[in-house]
């Protein structure tokens, strides 16, 4: 030791240390928009936590005042006739009715020049629920995703929907989150035409493009379509495979939030080949 | 409103963004990393800003951020083993100079995250022990005992450097080569 440290000697040192730094690289303006999804997050995450808290108010509230109140108070007996009213009004109708839930699917990707028919699974059935579970199986026990895209929630399953099964979560990469989904049908005849033109008029298309995607082992060629659209600030990457025997598989990865929408990212999270991966990825589960 | 708040955090950011890349770099070692830190921190107290703005305490909170990040960081076993390097960026200097530089980084990469905040904070940024306690969020005499044993390590570590005149010129870290 050859002299005792004083604060200006460690500040000088220190300062020795950072006096060749090297030029900035801090985007200013990515800052600003991590900071605004920050604070969306922070906002739902809130409103999600009042309206848990008000629910548990609201059953606790109910529990303390007994089981009476809560499975509907004491057997007052029935109900008399009540005094007699005069209306001018005809009676109401008795029954209420429902629109017929809808059988229509929705596509999501980018609308076909003719979109086949599609064989929609029954809700509910056994069916439905062999097929879930393959798929599930499939997706899980061969993750298609990259490594760097962390999906959020961690698991995604597939659910029925529409008449098929999709899939849907966020992947989260250094960029940010960008929404992803599959979508799994069954159509009578495989598709035909170019998936490619947007219902949208502000919609520019910036990729159309066939994809080979080989063949099944009866050696028919499988044939898929890459789509990048972009509308105002949101793109979206579509990858479609149309299989000779009828199944379809849509995997769609874009730069806005699922669920809450507005561009959160500069481009979608997945490429054409990470898109190509998942639906591939499968192999040929039958249906 | 929310103009004026990027307004505002924008020009916060401009004239604050290397001072706050400075000291996230003595307290991580890493340009690259002090960069993540600093965005890091920057988010957060775009988050805040409302509140940060009244209170005037901006500065205090993203040093606060600067620190838990860092420390934080420095806990996860990938970010452990310190692997300095053996050139500094670009600009040119003195071959000195570079010498002193690389000592002083490898020997304050040698402390415990929290003994290396401490001296950072209370040596480079001049905050007083209560306020080095309130970043850190630990006591005074944590500040106390952190910064004294980061002080002795510093100068057990540079005392045979050329930093303090060695006769013999031979850092430590040669010697160890």
């Amino acid at each position: 030791m050859n002299r005792e440290f004083r604060d200006e000697d460690i500040r000088d040192l220190l300062g020795t240390v950072v006096g060749s730094e090297p030029p900035m690289n801090i985007d200013r303006a990515s800052v600003i928009q991590a900071g605004k999804r920050s604070l969306r997050r922070r906002r739902l995450a809130a409103g999600a936590g009042v309206a848990a808290g008000v629910v548990a108010v609201a059953l606790g509230a109910t529990a303390l005042a007994g089981p009476s109140a809560l499975f509907g108070g004491p057997d007052l007996g029935p109900a008399g006739p009540g005094p007699t009213m005069t209306s001018t009004t005809g009676p109401a109708s008795p029954e209420t009715t429902r629109p017929p839930y809808s059988t229509t699917t929705t596509r999501t990707s980018p609308s076909t020049d003719a979109p086949a028919a599609r064989i929609a699974l029954p809700a509910n059935d056994p069916k439905t629920a062999s097929v879930l579970s393959q798929y599930n199986a499939a997706y899980s026990a061969a993750n298609p995703l990259p490594h760097w895209a962390e999906p959020l929630p961690r698991n995604p399953r597939f659910e029925a929907a529409d008449g098929g099964l999709r899939l849907e979560a966020e992947l989260k990469d250094s960029q940010g989150l960008g929404a992803f989904r599959i979508e799994v049908f069954k159509t009578v005849s495989p598709s035909v035409g170019q998936p490619c033109r947007s219902a949208s008029t502000a919609a520019v298309v910036l990729t159309c493009e066939p994809v080979d995607l080989g063949e099944m082992p009866d050696r028919r060629r499988v044939n898929g379509f890459f789509s990048a659209i972009k509308t105002a600030a949101e793109i979206t990457h579509t990858m479609t495979m149309w299989r000779p025997d009828g199944i379809e598989i849509v995997a769609t990865s874009t730069n806005t939030r699922l669920g809450i929408g507005g561009v959160s990212r500069a481009g979608p999270t997945l490429s054409k080949a990470s898109l190509r991966q998942v639906v591939l990825t499968p192999g040929f589960v039958p249906w | 409103m929310a103009a004026d708040r990027d307004s505002e955090f924008a020009e916060y950011m401009e004239s604050r963004a290397n001072v706050m890349r400075r000291t996230a770099y003595l307290l991580c070692g890493d340009w690259h990393r002090a960069e993540d830190l600093v965005q890091i921190a920057l988010t957060k107290i775009y988050v805040a800003w409302p509140k940060l703005n009244r209170n005037g305490s901006v500065d205090a909170y993203s040093r606060q951020v600067l620190v838990r990040s860092a420390i934080d960081e420095s806990r996860r076993a990938f970010r452990r083993r310190e692997t300095p390097v053996d050139a500094l960026p670009e600009v040119p200097a003195d071959a000195r100079r570079i010498d002193e530089a690389m000592d002083v980084r490898k020997a304050l990469a040698a402390l415990p995250a929290g003994q290396r905040a401490a001296v950072v904070l209370r040596y480079w940024e001049d905050l007083s022990v209560e306020e080095t306690a309130r970043a850190m969020r630990c006591t005074q005499g944590t500040v106390k005992s952190q910064a004294a044993k980061g002080l002795a390590a510093l100068r057990k570590l540079l005392s045979h450097t050329e930093v303090f005149d060695n006769p013999a010129g031979k850092t430590v870290f040669e010697e160890q080569r």
